[in-house]
């Protein structure tokens, strides 16, 4: 219980922050950025349209 | 030699404090210095040109991660920017290490907005919150 509380409060600290194309394009990212990310790794943490930015994948 | 994963930083520390064997860091709540040994190589293989100047944006949390990777990345002449929300500030004990190891003229600045950090980024990293 107190763990779904805890995820629903961090939801909502870290609005705005997932990782997308948008964010990369409206901020002015490089046009060829690379993303990086230490698996595994949760759809709210970066958007799937990021994809053709991962150029290796690095496990650790 | 020694190869802990902890919880608390200062277990780390006690360890390597008191052992006769070397002691590596795999992973305490304040650094990954590994993490950071694995993604400045990774970032070394794509960017084959070179890598000083590169500028590595993070977003999200402020942790372990980042600021080992702060740390190692302006070490090498990369200049990070960081954008966590202002509930999760940088550590600012880490933050005079990032500006003391600096080379090359490497930079760090500390944002929450992510649009801020994310300007004119080489490469854009999170982790997990």
């Amino acid at each position: 219980m107190g763990q779904e509380e805890q995820k629903a409060q961090r939801l909502k600290d870290f609005a705005g922050y997932q990782v997308t194309a948008e964010m990369a394009t409206k901020g002015g990212a490089k046009k060829d950025w690379k993303f990086m990310h230490c698996l595994p790794r949760k759809p709210e943490e970066v958007s799937d349209d990021v994809s053709p930015h991962i150029s290796v994948c690095c496990f650790s | 030699m020694i190869v802990a994963r902890v919880d608390d930083h200062s277990v780390v520390e006690a360890l390597a404090e008191n052992s006769s064997v070397p002691v590596i860091n795999a992973l305490s709540s304040l650094y990954h210095p590994l993490q950071a040994l694995a993604d400045i190589l990774t970032i070394q293989e794509t960017f084959p040109q070179g890598i000083k100047g590169l500028k590595i944006a993070w977003v999200g949390d402020a942790t372990n991660v980042l600021y080992d990777l702060a740390i190692a990345g302006v070490k090498v002449g990369i200049n990070i920017a960081a954008a966590t929300p202002e509930k999760y500030p940088f550590d600012e004990n880490v933050l005079i290490l990032v500006k003391g190891h600096a080379q090359d003229g490497a930079t760090i600045h500390l944002t929450s907005d992510p649009l801020e950090a994310v300007k004119n980024a080489d490469i854009i990293v999170t982790d997990t919150w």
